[in-house]
């Protein structure tokens, strides 16, 4: 009886036990709150030596404002930071950190070799507070009115006036709901004159005017609009407006054929759905051709790149590389940052779902399987629309380039962040399936290419008295028109010299976009603690 | 003697503890996700909308528009677009993927879902609706 009542209370004791294990599963289902990891101290190294580097974790996070560490320990982190992960890391020179500011300390470690063409190899050295670093944007959206300017600065050395043309327009925004479209001259911003301005406030007040920083903000603009002789004045108010990445995907009718027309502005989450949609549609259109008009698209996420790559080109891309990474040679397995073996960058053929309210992931892409595309450009083609075009160019695919020279930026980083700074240094390299990438000077069009970075195709100045995708448009002409003939139009040449002319510009007062500009690498703020 | 008096207690107790066991069960099944949407925009819910993510992603500031979470109960955040002095994108050539929210309803409360890392936060003034 005992026996048997112990074997009872056993079962029980047991039963409960499991019970309240389960009980306790079903508990912590509201939110949870988000823990901060914390960091370990490491105590502070002794002097600089030369050529003699710590481990960058053993100084990371000693931080002065918070007082972990100093500025010499900063200064130590980002030396040996530079020296494991800068892609150059062997031309740095390796100074004593003393008598430098931290900032300006990071501005020594990079290279100073200059390009082919004679320009600094590594201009993408920057740094910014990672207070600024972190902002987040829904995808697309912005304080502003829906409009992008092209700003052309004053040169009084060749007589060049300031004015600021409207090169294109976002839908449903401010601007396009007051009928503002490209090629529009904005003559004068809350009646401060564009061309006239000739002192520091009045360039601050275009500046704001032109580039809004706050919801709400109203200014007046004095217009004149393509094609118009008079001016209108019209009011816009600043609000959180989305971007169209995709715009203005049409047909071009020929007597060779239907080409297709893809404006495609920036490789942001909401581009994946629009490209599937306007490749969906040209495909059923049964083009011929591609005009890929990417003259103000300045990169983003390079699997989008690879992504349009594929349903560009197709059975092509099959067993290829869209891209290979290069990291410096103390890191030719994994990658220095993720710590993973280093693969190539496929040919994405699938969705990945960027934004999987418009797109969830693994559907099947659409392609044209062309191996011919016209690829439109300017200097704002840059990073992963230069990948773009790499990429295709490592499988064959025939690259046309119309328009001017690209950025020239094969080059990308982990932004890293230390003591309240967040810090950009060049870590790696993109190269296509034939290993090329060593374009630091840009894609530039060419009638009879004899390098590597010289694309076959036609110089050819962006032309805002057209609006986008008209067959009139200087660089759709040039592309239709060297479709059907393989030539380039000829009075382009003239222009192509008077825009490699250098000018001279005042340097107080140039226009620019300074929202987002975020202080960059003149900043000296360092009292924010992670 | 104490064996007796014990089993019925245990008994007992393991009876609380299935019925306690039962309510969570319920409270479990009631706390299904469903995908959801905002039933009533307000500027005070858009920016309690703007805190919680940032709380949830750690982020410091978080930018969305009048439209989030209207039509889909899903959100992709990114980088704010910052550039350099002569307009070039720094982040020109990025191996991210983007912030994946969802907007979804757990009981009675309405939450903001991190898609990779499954954390949630709730809201406590945005009204919400199931999708």
């Amino acid at each position: 009886m005992n026996s048997l009542s112990n074997k009872t209370i056993a079962g029980v004791l047991a039963f409960s036990f499991l019970a309240l294990s389960a009980c306790g599963g079903g508990g912590n289902s509201r939110g949870t709150n988000v823990i901060l990891s914390s960091h370990s101290v490491s105590a502070t190294t002794g002097g600089w030596l030369a050529r003699d580097f710590a481990e960058p974790s053993t100084l990371a996070d000693q931080c002065a404002a918070n007082q972990t560490g100093s500025q010499f320990t900063e200064k130590m982190w980002l030396r040996s930071w530079s020296n494991d992960t800068y892609l150059w890391y062997n031309e740095i020179d390796d100074q004593n950190p003393a008598g430098f500011g931290v900032i300006d300390y990071f501005d020594e470690l990079k290279t100073n070799a200059l390009t082919a063409s004679g320009r600094l190899k590594d201009q993408f050295h920057f740094s910014m507070p990672t207070q600024e670093w972190q902002q987040l944007n829904q995808s697309g959206a912005s304080v502003g009115y829906g409009i992008n300017f092209h700003l052309q600065q004053s040169d009084p050395s060749s007589g060049v006036e300031r004015k600021v043309t409207i090169t294109y327009t976002d839908p449903d925004t401010p601007a396009s709901e007051a009928n503002i479209a490209r090629g529009a001259v904005v003559i004068d911003v809350d009646g401060v004159n564009i061309s006239a301005a000739n002192d520091a406030t009045s360039i601050a007040a275009l500046n704001n005017g032109l580039f809004p920083a706050t919801d709400g903000q109203q200014t007046t603009f004095t217009l004149q609009d393509l094609g118009q002789n008079e001016t209108r004045k019209v009011t816009l108010t600043a609000k959180t407006v989305i971007s169209t990445p995709v715009q203005n995907v049409k047909t071009l009718a020929t007597n060779t054929g239907k080409v297709g027309y893809l404006q495609f502005n920036s490789h942001i989450a909401t581009a994946e759905k629009g490209l599937v949609d306007a490749i969906t549609s040209l495909k059923a259109e049964n083009i011929s051709d591609l005009i890929l008009d990417l003259r103000y698209n300045g990169g983003g996420y390079l699997a989008l790149a690879s992504q349009l790559s594929y349903m560009i080109a197709g059975d092509a891309t099959e067993h290829k590389v869209f891209e290979k990474l290069t990291f410096n040679d103390k890191h030719q397995n994994f990658d220095p940052v993720t710590g993973e073996q280093l693969t190539s960058t496929p040919f994405y053929d699938t969705s990945i779902g960027f934004n999987e309210g418009l797109l969830t992931a693994g559907h099947a892409l659409p392609t044209l399987n062309l191996s011919r595309v016209y690829v439109l450009t300017s200097q704002n083609t840059c990073s992963a629309s230069e990948s773009l075009m790499n990429g295709l160019r490592g499988i064959d695919v025939e690259v046309i380039q119309i328009g001017s020279t690209t950025c020239g930026k094969p080059y990308g980083f982990y932004p890293t962040p230390n003591c309240g700074t967040t810090y950009f240094t060049v870590q790696f390299s993109g190269e296509n399936d034939k290993g090329f990438g060593d374009y630091s000077d840009g894609f530039e069009p060419t009638f009879n290419p004899s390098f590597d970075s010289e694309v076959k195709g036609c110089w050819v100045e962006d032309d805002l008295t057209h609006a986008l995708g008209d067959k009139n448009e200087d660089l759709v002409a040039a592309a239709l028109s060297y479709r059907e003939t393989a030539n380039c139009p000829g009075v382009q040449l003239a222009k192509y010299l008077m825009g490699n002319k250098r000018s001279v510009i005042t340097q107080d007062f140039i226009l620019e976009d300074k929202r987002m500009q975020a202080v960059l690498k003149n900043n000296r703020l360092v009292n924010f603690t992670r | 003697m104490k064996v007796n008096i014990l089993v019925p207690s245990l008994l007992l107790m393991l009876l609380w503890c299935s019925f306690g066991c039962s309510i969570q069960a319920q409270q479990k099944s009631s706390f299904i996700e469903v995908s959801a949407l905002i039933s009533h925009f307000s500027n005070e819910s858009h920016i309690e909308i703007e805190n919680t993510i940032s709380i949830l992603l750690e982020q410091q500031r978080v930018l969305i528009a009048d439209n989030a979470f209207i039509d889909s109960s899903y959100l992709s955040l990114e980088r704010a677009a910052h550039k350099t002095d002569n307009g070039q994108l720094i982040m020109g050539r990025s191996m991210e993927l983007p912030f994946r929210l969802r907007l979804i309803i757990k009981g009675d409360l309405c939450f903001i879902k991190d898609e990779k890392s499954g954390k949630s936060l709730a809201l406590s003034i945005t009204q919400c609706k199931v999708q």
